[in-house]
């Protein structure tokens, strides 16, 4: 069957051309997300020089944790880890999104579709208001309920739609239904909470990455790196999975039903790890996906990278819109994130229309 | 015989849609499948590239059962062309042809993978069109672009689910006249579904006709299409002349 190669096909050179650009592009938009992130840690109420930032920096990598004032204190404790953990966020619950909306070939999922929001909230607000669970109410306790739930929730889903055969229509709307079960369960704990908690509960909520520490960045992280290289490693299944039905994916080798368990295990996880941090930032995992594709179109190969970047960036300048806009109170991160992404993703919606028609 | 079908029965929760399918072609030969919708066609054809579970009968290739082969293994050898496909999707050309390679690599295709999927790309006349969006192509130029996936799998049994509907007569005469030279030049033994009978008479060595899941009449299309089967089988009169050689069906009256 081998053949002795040509020289080079004609077309080898538009390929690696086109392809080399998509590469640029990516590099390009990391970059800027960094330095976002780096121009972000500036601003706040205490007013962070560029000198702070990296004498914060320099202190915390060269000289031991030697800090030489209280901005880079406040820098390197408050400020880099929640901007960390917003680059996190954003890039995580994005390209879950992108695998979820591949898997199910349904641009209207998000990570929240199949419910674990809604699981998440419960689990949280289970240990907020009754203090179950294991160091319950304490806020590692309500990280520990929140993400032990949405695993549940995950799981529900998981049996019931491979029942049906794992299809993408049992997986959403088995999500939807489990949906408004937790939710129903969740209201039922608030209707009995008191005031206090049921504000602690509804904060809980809104998303926000106040008092983010590195601890928490650290596990996010270690939850997150597995993850996102797991579903990166099932770009060219999913492509195969979102583009034909599943008999062609199925005559290429690819099982739909393993991609489905696995990126959806991962994308899951993936979330879950996040928001029992955070609370609930919802429309990251919608829009991120699109803003990615509508730049990129829709090879996973290049629409999970950038999905993450897009996620990262509209979660960055949300939470530090958010941190401004009404100084010194911390508007929550979720609130701020729909807001901006809204109009963004109408823009994109109403310019894709234009060069259609 | 390399490609058997041996004795092939397959029911969808308990109602039976195909029974006691037999055939066999040698290497390099066209079959065609024909019979009115709902005979059973397309659930062969499926059966035959293994995505259906197949639990009665055997497919044999090169007397050797594909029903037991790897997933992987078995997309090496088996191609398949799907109907057409209603999903956009905002890939480029060159990438879902490249798809093809995909059972034969891990992560990255190969200088001599993209090497393939350009050959393919070629023999397809594909060359302006492969660095441009897939859902921005017409009916028949996807219908061509999976079709240069599946030739890109390099296999020794390509399955086309009605390759010639969607296509005006330019391109049903073209697509034709390109599965019949690439089964030949290949030695690529090839199933087709098809409805038009008259390019089936072109396209196809042997053809099997279908009534309610099971064969009618088969062999070549001299035999089987004649006035009386295609009454029975699709309920319709028909006169049949000879033309250049060929098997011509015409309305016998509206």
């Amino acid at each position: 069957m081998k053949k002795p190669l040509l020289s080079q096909h004609p077309l080898e050179q538009e390929y690696s051309r086109s392809s080399r650009k998509a590469v640029l592009l990516l590099l390009f938009c990391s970059l800027l997300v960094l330095v976002c992130g780096l121009w972000f840690t500036a601003v706040g109420t205490a007013d962070a020089t560029p000198s702070d930032i990296f004498g914060a920096l320099r202190g915390a990598f060269f000289q031991g944790g030697r800090l030489e004032n209280a901005n880079q204190k406040i820098v390197l404790l408050l400020r880099l880890p929640r901007i960390s953990l917003a680059i996190l966020c954003g890039a995580g619950l994005s390209v879950s999104g992108a695998a979820l909306q591949g898997v199910t070939r349904n641009p209207l999922v998000s990570p929240f579709t199949v419910g674990i929001s809604s699981a998440a909230a419960f689990g949280a607000s289970l240990s907020i208001v009754y203090g179950v669970g294991p160091l319950g109410g304490t806020n590692t306790g309500i990280v520990i309920s929140a993400f032990a739930w949405s695993l549940l929730c995950a799981a529900v889903v998981y049996f019931i739609a491979s029942r049906a055969g794992m299809s993408p229509e049992s997986i959403i709307l088995t999500g939807i239904a489990t949906n408004y079960l937790f939710n129903a369960c969740d209201s039922v704990v608030k209707f009995f909470a008191n005031d206090y908690q049921l504000a602690a509960a509804v904060q809980w909520l809104f998303g926000s990455l106040n008092g983010a520490v590195w601890p928490q960045v650290l596990v996010v992280l270690l939850f997150a790196l597995p993850c996102l290289a797991g579903i990166y490693s099932f770009a060219q299944p999913l492509n195969i999975l979102a583009g034909g039905d599943d008999d062609v994916s199925r005559s290429l080798g690819v099982s739909p039903a393993f991609v489905r368990i696995s990126v959806g295990l991962l994308s899951v996880l993936l979330t879950a790890s996040i928001i029992s941090f955070t609370g609930v930032i919802g429309f990251v995992g919608l829009a991120g996906p699109h803003i990615a594709r509508l730049l990129i179109g829709s090879d996973h190969r290049f629409l999970l990278p950038f999905s993450a970047l897009s996620g990262a960036l509209l979660v960055l300048a949300g939470d530090t819109i958010g941190r401004i806009i009404l100084s010194p109170v911390n508007v929550p991160v979720g609130i701020v994130v729909s807001f901006l992404g809204v109009p963004i993703f109408i823009h994109l919606i109403l310019k894709e229309r234009r060069e259609v028609s | 015989m390399y490609l058997q079908i041996k004795d092939l029965s397959f029911s969808y929760g308990g109602t039976a849609v195909l029974s006691h399918i037999s055939f066999s072609a040698p290497k390099g030969q066209v079959v065609g499948l024909l019979g009115p919708n709902g005979a059973g066609k397309t659930t062969l054809l499926k059966c035959v590239g293994c995505m259906l579970p197949v639990r009665q009968g055997d497919i044999l290739l090169d007397d050797k059962s594909l029903l037991s082969l790897p997933p992987k293994k078995r997309a090496r050898k088996i191609g398949y062309v799907p109907q057409s496909s209603g999903r956009s999707m905002a890939c480029r050309v060159v990438d879902i042809i490249m798809m093809g390679r995909i059972p034969y690599l891990r992560f990255r295709p190969s200088s001599q993978d993209r090497q393939i999927a350009f050959e393919a790309i070629e023999r397809l006349h594909l060359e302006a069109l492969a660095f441009r969006q897939f859902d921005g192509l017409s009916g028949g130029e996807r219908q061509r672009v999976l079709m240069a996936r599946a030739i890109a799998q390099q296999p020794e049994l390509l399955l086309l689910d009605e390759p010639t509907s969607n296509l005006d007569m330019k391109y049903q005469l073209e697509t034709i006249r390109l599965v019949r030279n690439y089964a030949a030049e290949k030695q690529v033994t090839t199933v087709v579904s098809i409805h038009d009978l008259n390019l089936a008479s072109i396209l196809c060595d042997q053809v099997v006709l279908f009534k309610d899941g099971a064969a009618f009449a088969q062999g070549n299309s001299q035999q089987v299409f004649t006035p009386e089967n295609i009454r029975q089988v699709y309920e319709v009169d028909v006169d049949i002349a000879e033309w250049q050689g060929r098997k011509q069906v015409f309305f016998a009256r509206l």
